[in-house]
């Protein structure tokens, strides 16, 4: 036999053994964990053909504990294409079984159908955790299974070390990040702190609350070294459960608000509300600046302009693919809850790219990103650009605002 | 000259590429208040940017000075100033400054134009312009561009064909080119209507079909007339009015509105020396 057919036959075999291969990833969404956290892992799965029964073990090392919402240790029954699966967390070894046991043979392709919970203990000497499946006792339809190691660091409670990472999801103190690349220009330090108003030196400005509005009474100071605002906005999520929200108000009443320094008010920044499962919610906030934040229950219904406070982040922009500021974010207010359309045209007024049309947005803070593109999908060349709002609130309230975002493709970054 | 027409137009038409740097936005009050159908209008020192060939026309010195806020935003300002005169025996020629944008992002472009009868009726112009582009956080840049017009009178029926940026040059990108194309009819002694159309050579593959703009003047006392006009892409209705006083001072006002933006307004003056 010639050296070519041996070659052929060498990467017949090989390329049929990665077309079998079935793969489990693990994921989770932090890279970094802060101490007291609560960190999630996630099973990715792609490829396992005819999968009837599945045994493995996710293996890890660092100080950590199995943690679930009921706060129930021993193990949890889930949902996996209506049939069930069983986690069972061995301390002693630190191992967390995952059984799979269907009706039938059957095909998965799925992100993330299963995910464990850990508590990362507020004295932990650990400075990473690492985690890895192993173990696994499969049907013999599955030829083969192939998989990673997680690992995510530690920081200190209620701090988390910015460093010069791609787009990150953080947990910090409860509260969840979303920190876009390049949104801090360096390397800093973020911090939660749950606190009180006396704590603060704020006694005097308890929110009190009025008709239409109730306090929860939580507090979060969040700071970062340097007290910069950030170049990019964040998307922040402050948990709370239905246990705190006031009588006589839902879940969705709950609205960040932050105290401004220079005014000395509380001044509301909004919130779109999440149902996290059970009774758990976030209520989420995008902004870029660091302050004392708090939640109330409000039924505000504003008069007046509709639309306000409207800030583009970064501007200028470059829509040049490099991954760095190839994205505007356009932050608005809105008084009431309001349907809106953006459009952004070109410094003659021809109308280049609707974005939204007629979309409906809750009261607050909103955003909304262009990433440079036309209404046919080309990037837009160089230069000054017009975005324009038209709002209708929920009594009819109209309102319109113009502004300008540059586009600078060749921008120094 | 009826072949060169011809020609023009096929370009016109057939012509692609793109920009949004340096794409021209009117700084001449009539112009505006026609909606842009003011290429063959120009016959002085106010239309060296519309119509550069029009300054072939110019009798004495002229002095025009331009202010507008694009759509009523701050970050647009746009000022333009500019001076022409004729040189006996030779032609005309002006200077002019415009300066667009605000301090993050800013185009200046000097002028030198100049102007003259080819033959009876027929005149040709020609900008060359020093371009300046600054852009925050980015390098600043700089270029070389050149306009070229003419413009004249067939069979009773003025015409003005005006290219902007024929060598296309590039700065942070290619600016566009635009071709103008612009009829004047004579309605009666007192009122006369315009027509163009208007192509921007060019637009990184955003939609950019010819636009079409008609404009009408009446002159409704001897040193006042008012204007109107429309223009298809982007839509667009404006008017305006011109009041001279003597035969030294003139100012203009403009308004322009498109359907979704805020709307434009325009002023200048204008003084023959």
């Amino acid at each position: 036999m010639s050296k070519r057919l041996y070659l052929i036959f060498f990467l017949t075999f090989i390329l049929t053994g990665t077309l079998f291969a079935s793969e489990i990833a693990l994921v989770s969404n932090y890279s970094k964990v802060a101490k007291g956290d609560i960190l999630e892992v996630k099973l990715r799965i792609s490829d396992l053909d005819s999968v009837q029964s599945l045994s493995m073990d996710l293996e890890y090392t660092g100080d950590i504990t199995f943690y679930d919402w009921d706060q129930n240790t021993s193990g949890i029954q889930g949902k996996l294409l209506n049939e069930s699966y069983t986690t069972t967390w061995n301390a002693s070894s630190n191992t967390m079984n995952i059984t799979f046991n269907f009706n039938q043979a059957r095909d998965i392709t799925l992100d993330y159908p299963v995910s464990v919970l850990f508590s990362v203990p507020d004295n932990t000497t650990s400075s990473s955790l690492s985690f890895k499946l192993k173990n696994f006792i499969k049907n013999q339809n599955i030829t083969s299974i192939t998989t990673n190691t997680l690992n995510v660091a530690i920081d200190n409670e209620g701090v988390v070390d910015l460093s010069s990472e791609p787009s990150t999801i953080y947990s910090i103190s409860g509260l969840k990040f979303e920190i876009s690349e390049n949104t801090f220009n360096d390397t800093r330090e973020l911090s939660v702190k749950e606190t009180d108003l006396n704590t603060e030196g704020y006694s005097q400005f308890v929110p009190q609350g009025d008709s239409s509005s109730s306090p929860l009474n939580v507090y979060y100071k969040i700071t970062v070294n340097g007290n910069i605002k950030t170049q990019r906005f964040m998307n922040v999520y402050f948990p709370f459960d239905s246990s705190q929200v006031p009588a006589g108000y839902s879940p969705e009443d709950i609205k960040i608000y932050y105290f401004n320094e220079t005014t000395l008010k509380w001044e509301r920044i909004g919130g779109k509300v999440e149902s996290i499962g059970g009774n758990s919610y976030f209520v989420k906030a995008s902004f870029n600046h660091f302050s004392l934040f708090t939640l109330l229950a409000d039924k505000y219904e504003f008069p007046g302009n509709t639309i306000e406070k409207i800030e583009v982040l970064p501007n200028p922009f470059s829509p040049n693919g490099n991954g760095k500021n190839d994205v505007v974010s356009i932050k608005f207010n809105l008084k009431n809850k309001s349907t809106v359309t953006l459009g952004i045209y070109d410094r003659v007024g021809r109308e280049i790219r609707r974005i939204v049309t007629d979309k409906e947005y809750n009261s607050g803070d909103n955003v909304i990103e262009w990433d440079g593109t036309s209404d046919i999908g080309s990037i837009v060349t160089t230069g000054l650009y017009l975005f324009n709002f038209k709002v209708k609130d929920e009594s009819g309230r109209n309102d319109k605002k113009t502004g300008t975002i540059i586009v600078s493709k060749n921008m120094k970054e | 000259m009826r072949r060169n027409i011809i020609f023009i137009l096929i370009i016109m038409i057939f012509s692609l590429v793109a920009h949004a740097e340096f794409e021209y936005i009117p700084v001449s009050v009539k112009e505006i208040a026609m909606a842009g159908a003011g290429t063959a209008f120009h016959k002085d020192i106010e239309g060296v940017h519309v119509n550069c060939a029009g300054i072939a026309n110019l009798k004495r010195g002229q002095i025009y000075t331009f202010s507008t806020e694009q759509f009523s935003l701050s970050e647009l300002k746009t000022s333009f100033i500019a001076y022409g005169s004729k040189i006996k025996g030779l032609g005309a020629f002006a200077l002019s400054n415009i300066d667009f944008g605000n301090e993050d992002y800013s185009e200046n472009t000097y002028t030198v134009s100049f102007a003259r009868e080819m033959f009876e009726n027929s005149m040709i112009g020609v900008n060359v312009k020093h371009l300046n582009v600054y852009i925050k956080n980015t390098e600043q840049e700089s270029g070389t561009a050149i306009d070229i017009a003419f413009t004249g009178k067939i069979y009773g029926t003025g015409y003005a064909i005006s290219v902007r940026n024929a060598n296309a040059p590039k700065l942070n990108e290619v600016i566009p080119r635009t071709i103008s194309f612009g009829l004047e009819f004579d309605n009666s002694k007192n009122a006369k209507t315009y027509f163009d159309i208007n192509k921007v050579d060019s637009y990184g593959n955003i939609e950019n079909d010819p636009s079409i703009r008609i404009g009408q003047v009446f002159r409704l006392a001897d040193k006042f007339r008012l204007f109107g006009g429309y223009a298809s892409r982007p839509y667009k209705i404006s008017g305006g009015f011109s009041l001279e006083f003597s035969n030294r001072w003139e100012v203009d006002y403009a308004f322009s509105s498109m359907k979704d933006l805020p709307v434009t307004h325009s002023i200048a003056f204008k003084m023959n020396i």
